[in-house]
């Protein structure tokens, strides 16, 4: 079966390799002092997501309340989604 | 997730104004006299032989974490409360009452529900019953269950907007399978029961509190139900390999409304379905 991909347009912030979106992610939590302790279940502020469908892959995260003062300003580009159908 | 709660009133106090319900079976509880559930996911106490907490929630003031149990079947809001104090709470983990310790744990702060708000519980807008709002929040569960089985997934919902996306259990790498979604404004509006190739599918854009149902019976017979109506759309489709480890996320959808519950089995339940489906309405006061 053959999957019609579609865009989707994100507000955030993308990334070229995996590792910066790690650092990302762990300069997030570093931020906001998480984990609290190591028991917590809240590790981080924000995740990130593979862009699988897109070539090259890349990472991004998403936009989020309180990201500005780590991550800068957020921006918008398109992700590759699978379809609803 | 956000700090916007819906339906926040000032705390009543739990205890004297939610009902209790029969359960169908003479006074127990949920699960007591309809057992062998794979997940459960509640607000309420479900069954009588499960001693555990019913969620794990961190505070915002400092993102310390505390479980909440149940006092006389229901959540202890008071605990609850004295916890977060003046800031807000969101769920860390719903944590598994069916006895199979499959709980669902969400380790990031932004994809987290909430459950108060500035020191208020959040309350559904109509029955005044503690809820949770979820804004393209989901959890992970701690083991995947196989979707080679008949099944039965209930939930009690509101779409709280027409853009509104809710998925009962779902697979974090594609859209398929999914044990019930709804999809929202920008997708048609569909009530989907997808376990594994074909799906159920009936367009409804209503707003507000429900129930919702997908079931596969011993004949493989797919339906859905919304508010105890059967969705007018059917097909059969036999079990097959797959599994669902995602408690509302279907890959990259995610679900925005409110929870009060959702409970997955993975067995032929055509039987049991209204009187489950009764329970629920009556303690939550569905429709």
């Amino acid at each position: 079966m053959i999957l019609k991909l579609i865009g989707m347009l994100i507000n955030g912030y993308k990334y070229t390799n995996e590792q910066d979106a790690i650092d990302a992610r762990k300069a997030c939590a570093d931020y906001y002092g998480l984990p609290k302790t190591p028991e917590d279940i809240t590790k981080y502020y924000v995740d990130y997501t593979e862009a699988s469908l897109d070539s090259p892959i890349f990472w991004y995260i998403e936009y989020y309340q309180g990201t500005e003062p780590i991550l800068g300003e957020p921006y918008e580009f398109e992700v590759t989604q699978e379809p609803i159908e | 997730m956000n700090g916007i709660g819906y339906g926040i009133t000032p705390f009543m106090g739990s205890h004297g104004i939610l009902a209790r319900s029969s359960g169908g079976g003479g006074g127990g509880l949920l699960l007591d006299t309809y057992g062998g559930s794979a997940v459960a996911y509640s607000l309420r106490k479900l069954s009588s032989t499960y001693s555990g907490s019913a969620i794990r929630v961190r505070r915002s003031s400092d993102n310390s974490e505390q479980d909440i149990g149940f006092v006389d079947g229901e959540l202890d809001t008071t605990s609850l409360l004295s916890f977060v104090g003046a800031s807000s709470g969101y769920i860390t983990t719903w944590y598994d009452q069916s006895g199979n310790a499959n709980d669902a744990t969400q380790s990031t702060l932004a994809s987290q529900c909430q459950i108060v708000s500035s020191g208020s519980l959040i309350l559904d807008v109509n029955t005044g019953k503690i809820t949770t709002t979820w804004t393209n929040d989901r959890y992970t569960l701690t083991s995947g269950i196989s979707t080679n089985t008949q099944y039965l997934s209930v939930s009690m919902w509101r779409r709280t907007s027409t853009a509104d996306i809710m998925i009962h259990l779902g697979y974090s790498a594609s859209q398929t399978p999914h044990s019930l979604m709804w999809l929202g404004s920008g997708s048609g509006y569909a009530i989907r029961n997808r376990m594994n190739t074909n799906f159920v599918y009936q367009n409804v854009s209503t707003t507000g509190r429900c129930i919702v149902t997908a079931l596969k019976d011993s004949v493989n017979l797919k339906v859905a139900y919304r508010n105890g109506i059967q969705l007018t759309n059917t097909a059969t489709e036999a079990p097959a390999a797959g599994t669902l480890n995602v408690f509302g996320q279907s890959a990259t959808l995610y679900t925005s409304g409110q929870y009060q519950e959702m409970i997955y089995w993975n067995s032929e339940q055509s039987a049991n379905r209204t009187g489950i489906e009764d329970d629920i309405k009556t303690y939550w006061n569905a429709y």
